[in-house]
């Protein structure tokens, strides 16, 4: 039992001098090599969105008739589409896409959810009452035939995909921050806080809010892959982004009926964009919950 | 209003009994409603508060006892309006404010904070302890800014923090050390009466005496008046001048502590003292165990509220509720069998 | 070559088990449980020693942090791990080290030769399972009763610690009962097997004081009736004063000081156990003592040290009034000052007396 113990392999493994913000970074590696796997992927999407005029060698618009259908080459990495316009660099303009989609809907869709959670939450009464109701009936709603009808309704553009795919996380978002919100408000410091006389509106976004955002940061990372993966399927239903910009679900629709034996790298490249972004991002959001989750702390 | 010589002649400890009481209550209830089902039906009540009276006066500490559940803490939180009371009176300095609203009470919560029991969870875990400390002051107007960081860093000095902790987080500090940083917030707005909701009861046995004298020194500093509500009879007995003792919503017995610990006339106040273990093997005394729990208070026993427990209960105790009578000058007892 | 290795093992366990003498019962010796953290190792339990006897009741005191519930963990083997290792030392149960039991050994002596019950009666029954069924779930598991059998001797356990109508109550859930009952049933259940050691971690803390009376007295007066040793872990002095035998005290995971309970409370040998002694406002009215009620209390100054970084002399030295260069150089020998008083301190000889005030 009590055997020769090697104390500092056991303390290694408990990330016992971990120092500073890199020393923590490391440690996470460590600790959750999946989750820096997907948080490297991640970074990747996010610098090819950035740096996408740089990186990609043709302009992802640009036709050209002579390279139409093109097998990958020297010239063209992943080929070219039926117009002649370079794959690879579609792909790469299409994470600007995909981030924009992904980034602006959790921001919309959060921000709602928060202001909607922390004021049911906080007020009670029945603003909250009416909220409750409100968001039982949004979750109600299947979420993709949701985002359909909102995209169809509202017309194909950048912003409405956003708007779109933002509503279904409203509900999501209110619903933890509102149990979120009710616990806090009956902790000593809350009460606290109004005993020094202050008003709710400060307590509320002073005390509460801040408290709060872990599970935020948890719901908000899970949901950036869900709307990744939502907006290539409105996209290759004809309802996301509209032509010409390059978004990697409309790359998949445009192609898969006709092109898929003839031209497989037409599909094969833009799913697997798709996949390795959702994997990616779903990595990350595993890790993020693991470390954020009280439990897992000593 | 004062007289200043007096002050100084009287010892430091000893209340001034002369003054008018700086906090007031009169026949305090707080009833909360249970409700059940989708349209919120009342179906009862749980009688927390049921009619509790008493009066703290400047530099005096009043002693809150009762076992969990005969709300104690919920008198503090009404007495702050942190709770709005079902019926009763509370009056600051002689001005009733138990009607005022939101804006009105904002500069009387300047009169009145509250120390909580546990340090952990009554301090922001995403503030730093100096802007914990100086919001109050913020808040209320009273300085902001560089004076504002000076205010906070002599209060800091006053409660044995140190100036260079302003800046550290809740769960950097040690559990005494956080009630230092709530006792910090209570005192920065200069109050006069401080609730005490059983401010030392969560804190390890060699840091309680730390909170304690510190507690006591203020006092004296600042001629703070205590409500202290604690089930902790040994520390009561320490800081206390004057000592209330609950059971199920009511006082039942409310003597100077001299008098409640030599000559405790209310049989649940017997018990309790009884029921405290004393740490000197020496000592050996005749324990009178109490048979059962406390009932809910949400259905108390008609009559007297101790009489399911009470080794003396008569016929009328079943029956008729006892009234808080004055049986010496000071010494009040809610029984009808004294 | 396997054969040999057999032979080995055979010798091992046909080894005579340790001597110990024939009042004692649980044995715990030079025991070392150590975390591993982010912080560092922390030493939670850092070579502490002790026995208890047949039938007798020994009060473990400390503070929050000094090592009193690891210990009992420890001895059942159930501290977490990880990030919890014991790393050393023997817990003996009658001369068997159950350090070197295999698992399914320990679950045969846990809830059957060694009990515990814990402070938080809310939480250490299950929500869903009548109260009858919980204790009769170790009846049935270690003494092989069947369902009825196990059933009856519920419904016994439960007039034993006196709750009133056990016939009823064992069909109750949890939550139909009040905390002093469901410590009772807690009780009920560990002592349902007819355990040797019975430990109790602060199994009053979370009760009120005429509740806390009702179950102390249970406790010893079962302890009494049925012979069993109680190991009672608490941080209340006045607990340990009106219901243990012998104390050991423990301060920053090593043990500090054990006597005799009126020895130890008479006269202190470490500054620790003077200091918490004098800190602690006792209802001096009542103990004959009113002269410092209206005094301030003694305090002890600074804090408990982080157990990852504890000093290399006495970790108490940093509080204590005594303290010199020897207390900071080196760690104090644990020695037995008089008979059956045994402190860790260099100057346990200065400490005469109880300096109370």
């Amino acid at each position: 039992m009590a055997a020769t113990i090697d104390h500092d392999a056991e303390l290694a493994k408990a990330g016992a001098g971990v120092e500073g913000k890199w020393g923590a970074f490391l440690y996470f590696c460590r600790r959750y090599p999946l989750g820096a796997a997907g948080g490297v992927i991640s970074l990747l999407f996010v610098l090819a969105a950035i740096f996408a005029d740089v990186i990609a060698p043709h302009d992802p618009l640009a036709t050209n008739a002579a390279a139409s259908l093109s097998a990958p080459d020297q010239s063209f990495v992943m080929g070219a589409d039926m117009m002649g316009r370079d794959v690879y660099s579609r792909i790469i303009h299409g994470a600007r896409i995909s981030l924009a989609v992904g980034i602006g809907s959790t921001l919309l869709g959060g921000l709602l959810g928060v202001i909607i959670g922390l004021m049911s939450g906080y007020l009670l009464g029945w603003f909250d009452l009416v909220m409750q109701r409100i968001i039982d009936i949004m979750q109600a709603l299947p979420l993709l035939v949701m985002a359909l009808v909102m995209a169809a309704s509202l017309g194909p553009s950048l912003e409405n995909t956003i708007i779109a795919i933002s509503i279904p996380l409203i509900p999501q978002v209110a619903r933890v921050i509102r149990s979120n919100t009710l616990s806090l408000r009956e902790m000593p410091f809350v009460e606290a806080a109004q005993a020094l006389g202050m008003s709710e509106f400060r307590i509320a976004i002073r005390h509460i809010l801040p408290n709060t955002m872990a599970p935020f940061i948890v719901l908000a990372t899970a949901q950036l892959s869900s709307a990744i993966l939502t907006e290539a399927s409105l996209s290759f239903l004809g309802l996301g982004i509209p032509e010409p910009h390059p978004s990697w679900g409309r790359m998949l629709s445009e192609s898969a009926a006709e092109y898929v034996r003839t031209a497989p790298w037409l599909v094969i490249f833009p799913g697997i964009a798709i996949s390795l972004a959702v994997f990616g991002t779903n990595l990350l959001g595993d890790a993020i919950r693991d470390l954020l989750d009280p439990r897992q702390r000593n | 209003m004062a007289d200043v010589t007096e002050i100084q002649e009287k010892p430091k400890t000893q209340p001034r009994s002369n003054d008018a009481p700086v906090l007031e209550v009169d026949g305090l209830k707080k009833h909360f409603p249970i409700k059940k089902g989708v349209i919120s039906r009342t179906v009862g009540h749980v009688y927390a508060v049921d009619g509790v009276s008493f009066s703290i006066n400047q530099g005096e500490t009043l002693g809150l006892v009762g076992e969990s559940g005969c709300g104690k803490s919920t008198v503090g939180r009404t007495v702050l309006r942190l709770l709005e009371p079902t019926a009763g009176r509370i009056k600051l300095e002689g001005q009733d404010i138990t009607d005022l609203d939101k804006d009105k009470m904002r500069p009387i919560r300047r009169q009145m904070q509250i120390i909580f029991q546990d340090p952990y969870s009554s301090l922001n875990p995403r503030m730093p302890a100096g802007r914990i400390v100086g919001e109050a002051l913020e808040i209320h107007g009273l300085a902001t800014g560089k004076e504002k960081d000076e205010r906070v860093a002599a209060i800091f000095d006053r409660v044995g923090l140190r100036k260079s902790q302003m800046e550290s987080f809740p769960h950097e500090f040690s559990g005494g050390q956080r009630q230092r940083i709530g006792i910090a917030r209570a005192l920065a707005l200069n109050p006069k009466v401080i609730i005490g909701d059983e401010p030392v009861s969560a804190l390890d046995v060699s840091i309680q005496a730390q909170v304690i004298n510190l507690l006591m020194d203020l006092q004296d500093e600042y001629r703070l008046s205590y409500l202290f509500i604690a089930h902790d009879l040994a520390v009561v007995e320490h800081i206390s001048h004057r000592i209330a003792v609950m059971y199920l919503g009511r006082i039942v017995e409310y003597t100077d502590k001299k008098t409640l610990f030599t000559d405790p006339q209310h049989p649940y106040t017997e018990a309790l003292l009884s029921a405290v273990p004393i740490p000197n093997p020496a000592v050996r005394r005749e324990k009178r165990v109490l048979e059962g729990d406390v009932p809910s208070p949400i259905k108390p026993p008609p009559g007297c509220h101790f009489h399911t427990r009470c080794p003396y209960a008569e016929e009328r105790c079943r029956i008729e509720e006892p009234e808080l009578k004055e049986i010496r000058p000071g010494h009040l007892v809610a029984c009808h069998l004294r | 070559m396997v054969d040999t290795v057999n032979e080995n093992i055979a010798s091992d366990t046909g080894a005579e088990p340790v001597a110990v003498p024939q009042d004692t019962i649980l044995e715990v010796d030079r025991l070392q449980t150590y975390f591993y953290t982010r912080g560092g190792i922390v030493k939670a339990v850092d070579d502490v020693s002790f026995q208890l006897g047949r039938g007798e009741t020994l009060g473990i005191v400390g503070e929050s942090g000094c090592g009193k519930s690891i210990t009992a963990l420890s001895i059942l083997r159930l501290v977490p791990s990880p990030p919890g290792r014991i790393i050393g030392g023997e817990v003996r149960l009658e001369g068997r080290n159950l350090l070197d039991c295999d698992e399914d050994e320990m679950r045969d002596i846990r809830g059957n030769e060694i009990s515990m019950i814990f402070q938080e009666p809310m939480t250490s029954l299950n929500p869903v399972i009548t109260i009858g069924r919980q204790i009769g779930e170790a009846l049935i598991l270690h003494q092989g009763m069947s369902q009825n059998e196990a059933m009856e001797k519920a419904i016994e356990m439960l007039a034993l610690v006196r709750i009133p109508e056990p016939q009823q109550r064992v069909k109750e859930y949890p939550h139909q009962l009040s905390g002093g009952m469901r410590q009772r049933v807690m009780i009920a259940m560990a002592l349902s097997c007819n355990p040797k050691v019975l430990i109790a971690d602060e199994p009053t803390t979370a009760l009120d004081v005429t509740i806390q009376a009702q179950i102390l007295e249970l406790i010893v007066e079962l302890k009494e009736k049925l012979g069993t040793a109680v190991i009672l872990i608490t941080h209340d002095l006045g607990v340990v004063a009106e219901t243990t035998q012998r104390v050991v005290v423990m301060y920053a995971g090593k043990k500090v000081e054990e006597a005799e309970v009126l020895d130890l409370f008479q006269n202190p040998m470490h500054p620790y156990t003077q200091g918490l002694l004098s800190s602690i406002p006792s209802l001096g009215i009542l103990s004959g003592d009113s002269s410092q009620v209206e005094e301030r209390l003694t305090e002890i100054p600074g804090m408990v040290p982080a157990l990852n970084d504890l000093p290399v002399g006495c970790a108490f030295a940093p509080r204590c009034p005594y303290a010199d260069d020897q207390c900071i150089a080196a760690y104090p020998p644990y020695e037995e000052r008089s008979s059956g008083h045994w402190a860790a301190c260099w100057h346990s000889d200065k400490l005469g007396g109880r300096t109370h005030g």
